[in-house]
């Protein structure tokens, strides 16, 4: 029995640290991982171990009311999310537990803070690396169970014999009766009991229906503020140095099909657009949305569907689909000219007809989306508006406001001749410098013109101009004392980043009278081959510029930044360390779109390939589903064994393969490295070892029977003390033990060979042994 | 095998498991977050495969008991079972317990512990942490008698509640048993076996005059066929011219007849009650009256069976004759059975309730000890309450006057701090 406790101990110990790193990761809060994580760890040579000692009862109480001090704390004082709050308080009970003394209710709460701890952290958690540990978690938890059902059933009966008894006769234990192959069975039972378990949580977790509603703004919202945001900020610091751009922290994914057909990696770079910057500010030297954010309009998603433009048309459709890696944030990412946006996990879009800026409302988790535009494009957008979002006259406000169309009231604070025109900051001196450059290229523009088509052309001329006589750096130089940031870069230092110079080139744009805006974004350049889609990292944050091009055709993208110099991935080498890195991310997305993100529509979706795929013919006699399918992938077996997913997915398995056999390899050295210390073999040379170590294996049979007795032999014992101890004892039940313990020490140090006699002595002993051992 | 029946119940940690669920449904539909989805899948599985696992297991599995022959009260008391599992599902962690009357729950009210004092003070119970597919396991229950008698055995009920404590399959079997549970057995202090020894010992001596035996010099004899060459006596034997042989003294073990008297003297007369005096549990003071007239005679049985074990283990000769119940009377003998037969016939004395003995206060106690119908005259005799063993002791008692008198409630005066075990107490 005492080997079953230790069992057990062993286990829910590593359990309730299990689930201490992973609440650590799931709240991405280093601080708190490394101190409750190493006052855990701590535990178990404080208390747990052979020379720990629990701490004394007002100790551990003192605790729990620290505890819930910093509960009260936390949520009244520090205006926590109560999640985390909640989560905390869990956590910090499950440390003062591992120090106090335990007895069979002590684990009972230490387990379920354990798993309360964890079902917070599935709620904050979408990273793949918490998905493994949460695997790691269940088969700790399902083991950990397991062997208390032993210990509580155990000590059941002890407990009730032990009162029939009365205190003055002490009654032993009961001994773990075990039948042979017990090992074997228990094994097989806890496997399969763990495969029903994850096939019911498969089942479940696809069957179960989800709803669109959702009631954990508030949450959300704390878990947005600490974690990072997938989006950009609403903002552009001209002044305030270089944008991050060393962080290969993923942001979202991005999927670009063309008719249904994927593109698998044509048309990059995608520009992915987030807001658009009209108005800058000479005092802060900031760029910002003006009242143009005024008219921002919400719409609620119509069976997982909001329409902004009509048009789509029948010449076939693009299709980008956006997975965010990282919940919360209210930002979009949109491919213009975007005319229509699908998903489950929003609950509603704000669109600004404007300048097209789109923004979540609701939503849980990180958000999946599609955006969709024609394959032909679009000359221009607003043209194309459907009636829902389209600006309407003036005379027509007091009838919106009666009809409670109450976002169209901002339209009476936007000025739409004054959107993103003008420049405030030494306008003629940056017009002069624009003139010049279009005079080398032959071309003018008059101040007064309204936009017009050949804009296009002037703004591409600025860019080429930038492109070829300025360079991309992050190191910016400082501008002097009372210096513009922007006209430093102009005309002083002629280098800086993509914010400096689609800053510069709005600039200039508007200096002539143009009409320009700064937009900032991704540039989706890195494709995974494994997963058939772009990352996008933090470092491929972007800022370009969009000038109005007149009627009939819009708003047009112009990037000045030097594309040798931007942003790169796409074109880098690929290494094996890119592949692993890919394959990682593969997983990741993997992970994230068909767990985390999994919702209602992939729901459906699975649901339906499953049921195509167990039909067996259709209407016309033709095979179908999974009869067709079958034939299909073996017909195109050879096709795929040569490039693409099939070869990836068996590259992975190798790969998956190979960490199994280096685990199992290194298992069997442990194991052999200790099975060698116990035959007091490590000493001798590597020939002998291995004879001896195969003529002394009797004696590690023994020890094991010994140990499934509850008898072990302590490290630092010697075999001769060992066998002595336990003669002492109980002279007939171990008097084999010292039989082969002389025997041990006579092959051992006695160069005794393992003669045929012997060996029928040792087998003899052996089963006497066994017999006593399960007779007594 | 005997009549089966088997039902599956909800546990305490079924309850729980429930309530834990419930929670995590609330959340998981709450938060709609998926991977609360999982656990709450997990859960369910959990609940699935503890359902599948109760309705498969304990479904093929035999228990015999193996009947023990007897008991001793404060003694534990081993029951042993052999449990056979004939399915493919391996069994863990399978508790096997005894239980009474017609539901498992029932034990107190109707079975064998109801009685005053109850004869088990408490359910025995075993523990098997693993019974493979097709296998055959010894598993044992513990349990502490508190009475003497019969011990009625009438149910085994196995029940096994794995993986987690949710679902409890509970499989009871009918198979009746009895064993008898011998009084209980004290070691006596030493002054007193010493003293009861003293007196064998002067009794035995005169036995010692008898030939046939290995110790002293007895006489001489005419050689018999058979005669072992070392006890010829070859001086004699050559001054006659013919074979005379030794004979050798048979030393013959002392014996001890003992008397249990379980009678009691008719109650004196009350004493005037004193104006004032409103305590009637003192009134007719003396013993021997309801729940103490039933202790003083466990007592004085319980000391009666550990002279008779105690004589025996000094391989003394002992016989047992028993006055106020019907019992059979034993001659003194030096063996295992007979020490057991006199045991057992303690063990199963039926008392009435009154045991006054008129007739013998009336004959002057000359009627005590008849049971000494063995032809032994008694010298240890033991009685149930002190006013008996005064009369005993002072004589009144026809031809007593020599034994050893001990009363029950001198019995803690007798009896070593430390008591032995069963196995040494009783030889067995």
């Amino acid at each position: 029995m005492k080997t079953l406790v230790r069992q057990f101990r062993r286990v829910a110990f590593g359990q309730v640290l299990l689930g201490i790193l992973a609440f650590g990761v799931a709240s991405q809060n280093l601080g708190l991982l490394l101190i409750a994580g190493a006052l855990a760890a701590l535990a178990w040579l404080i208390a747990e171990g052979p020379w720990g000692t629990p701490l004394p009862r007002w100790a551990t109480n003192l605790g729990g009311l620290a505890a819930t001090l910093w509960l009260a704390a936390e949520t009244l004082h520090f205006r926590n999310d109560l999640l985390l709050a909640m989560s905390h308080f869990t956590l910090w009970l499950q440390v003062v537990l591992l120090y106090s003394r335990k007895s069979n209710r002590e684990y009972v709460s230490l387990l379920m803070l354990s798993l309360l701890l964890m079902a917070a952290a599935s709620v904050l958690s979408v990273s793949i690396v918490y998905g493994v540990l949460l695997a790691l978690y269940s088969a700790l938890a399902l083991l950990s169970l397991l062997l208390f059902h032993f210990k509580v059933t155990s000590d059941g009966v002890h407990e009730r014999t032990q009162a029939a008894a009365g205190r003055s006769m002490p009654v032993e234990p009961p001994d773990p009766v075990a039948g042979p192959r017990y090992r074997l069975h228990f094994r097989v039972t806890s496997l399969a009991v763990a495969l029903v378990c994850a096939a019911t949580a498969a089942f479940v977790f696809v069957l179960l229906p989800r709803v669109d509603d959702y009631h954990v703004g508030s949450l959300h919202e704390n878990r947005a503020a600490m974690s990072r945001r997938a989006g950009l900020s609403q903002r552009v610091d001209v002044g305030g140095g270089a944008p991050t751009r060393t962080s290969t922290r993923p942001v979202l994914h991005l999927e670009v099909s063309l008719n249904g057909r994927d593109l698998a990696g044509e048309g990059a770079p995608w520009r992915l657009r987030s807001v658009a910057l009209d108005r800058y500010d000479q005092r802060t030297q900031f760029w910002t949305r003006g009242p143009v954010r005024e008219i921002d309009q919400y719409q609620h998603l119509d069976a997982g569907r909001v329409v902004l433009a009509d048009g789509l048309g029948d010449a076939g459709a693009y299709r980008a689909r956006i997975t965010h890696r990282q919940p919360g944030g209210s930002a979009l990412f949109s491919v213009l000219p975007a005319m229509e946006i699908h998903s489950r996990t929003l609950r509603g879009v704000r669109f600004n007809p404007h300048d097209h800026v789109l923004s979540a409302a609701g939503g849980w988790g990180a958000n999946s989306y599609d955006v969709l535009w024609p394959a032909g494009g679009v000359d221009n957008l607003a043209d194309h508006l459907a009636e829902r979002w389209r600006l309407r006259p003036p005379e027509e406000f007091v009838q919106w406001y009666e009809s409670g169309a109450m976002g169209r009231y901002g339209q009476f604070f936007f000025e739409a001749d004054s959107y993103a025109r003008g420049w405030p900051v030494q306008r003629e001196r940056i017009a002069r410098h624009a003139r010049q450059v279009l005079a080398r290229q032959g071309l003018t523009r008059p101040d007064d013109a309204p936009p017009r088509q050949a804009d296009v052309a002037v703004a591409e001329a600025l860019a080429d101009h930038m492109r070829a006589n300025y360079r991309y750096t992050l190191d910016v130089p400082e501008p002097l004392p009372g210096q513009e940031p922007l006209t430093a870069f102009l005309f002083q230092h002629r280098q800086g980043h993509c914010e400096l110079f689609a800053s510069a080139l709005a600039a200039m744009t508007r200096s002539i009278g143009m009409r320009a805006r700064v937009v900032t974004g991704y540039l989706a350049q890195d494709y995974n081959q494994v997963g058939g889609y772009y990352l996008v990292r933090e470092s491929d944050a972007h800022a370009w510029v969009e000038i109005d091009a007149g009627p009939g055709i819009g708003w047009v993208t112009v990037d000045p930044t030097p594309a040798a110099d931007a942003p790169a991935g796409g074109d880098a080498p690929r290494g094996w360390l890119t592949a692993m890195r890919d394959f990682y991310e593969h997983l990741e997305f993997t992970w994230l779109s068909s767990v985390v993100t999994f919702d209602e529509t992939s729901r459906e979706a699975m649901l339906g390939r499953v049921q195509a795929s167990l039909s067996f013919a259709d209407g016309d006699g033709e095979p179908t589903g999974l009869f067709a399918g079958s034939i299909a992938r073996l017909r195109d077996l050879g096709r795929l064994l040569v490039f693409d997913g099939v070869s990836f997915a068996l590259a992975g398995l190798i790969f998956v393969g190979l960490g199994l056999a280096l685990l199992t390899i290194a298992r069997l050295l442990v194991v052999r490295r200790r099975r060698l210390a116990t035959l007091q073999l490590t000493a001798l040379p590597r020939a002998r070892r291995r004879g001896l170590a195969r003529r002394l294996r009797f004696y590690l049979a023994m020890l094991d029977m010994l140990e499934r007795h509850g008898h072990i032999r302590p490290p630092w014992q010697s075999p001769a003390s060992f066998a002595h101890e336990l003669a002492q004892t109980e002279p007939l039940r171990f008097d084999p033990v010292v039989a082969l313990t002389d025997h041990f020490y006579e092959i051992r140090f006695g160069h005794r060979e393992l003669n045929d006699d012997r060996r029928r002595r040792i087998q003899a002993h052996l089963k006497q042994l066994e017999y006593s051992l399960t007779r007594s | 095998m005997g009549a089966r029946r088997s039902r599956i119940e909800l546990g305490p940690a079924g309850i729980a498991y429930l309530a834990i669920g419930g929670v995590l449904v609330a959340a998981t539909l709450y938060t709609q977050a998926n991977l609360l989805f999982w656990a709450l899948g997990l859960m369910v599985g959990g609940l699935i495969v503890s359902a599948g696992y109760a309705a498969q297991v304990l479904r093929h599995v035999d228990v015999r008991r193996v009947e023990p022959a007897r008991g001793v009260v404060g003694e534990p008391l081993v029951l042993r079972y052999q449990v056979t599992n004939a399915t493919w599902l391996p069994a863990f962690s399978v508790v096997v317990m005894e239980t009474w009357g017609r539901r498992t729950r029932a034990w107190r009210r109707e079975g064998p512990v109801a009685e005053r004092p109850p004869r088990l003070s408490d359910r025995p119970r075993g523990w098997l942490l693993h019974v493979g597919p097709r296998q055959r396991i010894q598993a044992q229950t513990l349990c502490h008698p508190r009475r003497r008698g019969w011990l009625e055995l009438e149910r085994i009920v196995v029940e096994c509640s794995f993986p987690f404590g949710i679902l409890r399959k509970r499989v009871a079997i009918e198979q009746p048993a009895r064993t008898l549970i011998y009084p209980t057995i004290h070691r006596l202090e030493r002054p007193l076996v010493t003293h009861v020894a003293t007196r064998f010992d002067a009794a035995s001596q005169r036995q010692r005059d008898r030939g046939g035996g290995d110790g002293e010099f007895f006489g001489l004899r005419g050689y018999r066929a058979g005669d072992p060459l070392r006890l010829i006596d070859w001086k004699r034997t050559a001054r006659l011219g013919t074979l005379v042989s030794r004979e050798l003294t048979q030393p013959t073990p002392p014996r001890l007849m003992l008397l249990l008297d379980l009678t009691s003297p008719p109650s004196p007369p009350p004493p005037p009650r004193h104006p004032g005096s409103g305590d009637a549990d003192n009134e007719g003071g003396g013993e021997g009256r309801g729940g103490g007239d039933a202790e003083a005679v466990e007592r004085a049985i319980s000391l009666a069976a550990s002279v008779i074990c105690e004589t025996r283990f000094h391989s003394r000769r002992v016989g047992l004759a028993v006055h106020g119940a019907p019992a059979p009377s034993f001659s003194p003998r030096q063996s295992q059975a007979h020490r057991g037969r006199m045991l057992e016939a303690l063990a199963r004395l039926e008392i009435e309730q009154d045991h006054t003995d008129h007739e013998g206060e009336r004959a002057g106690l000359a009627g005590a000890g008849a049971g000494a119908g063995a032809g032994v005259e008694p010298n240890v005799v033991v009685c149930r309450c002190a006013a008996r063993a005064a009369a005993y002791r002072q004589g009144r008692v026809r031809g007593r006057g020599r034994a050893v008198v001990l009363a029950a409630d001198e019995l803690e005066r007798h009896v070593e701090a430390f008591a032995r075990g069963i196995d040494d107490a009783t030889g067995g």
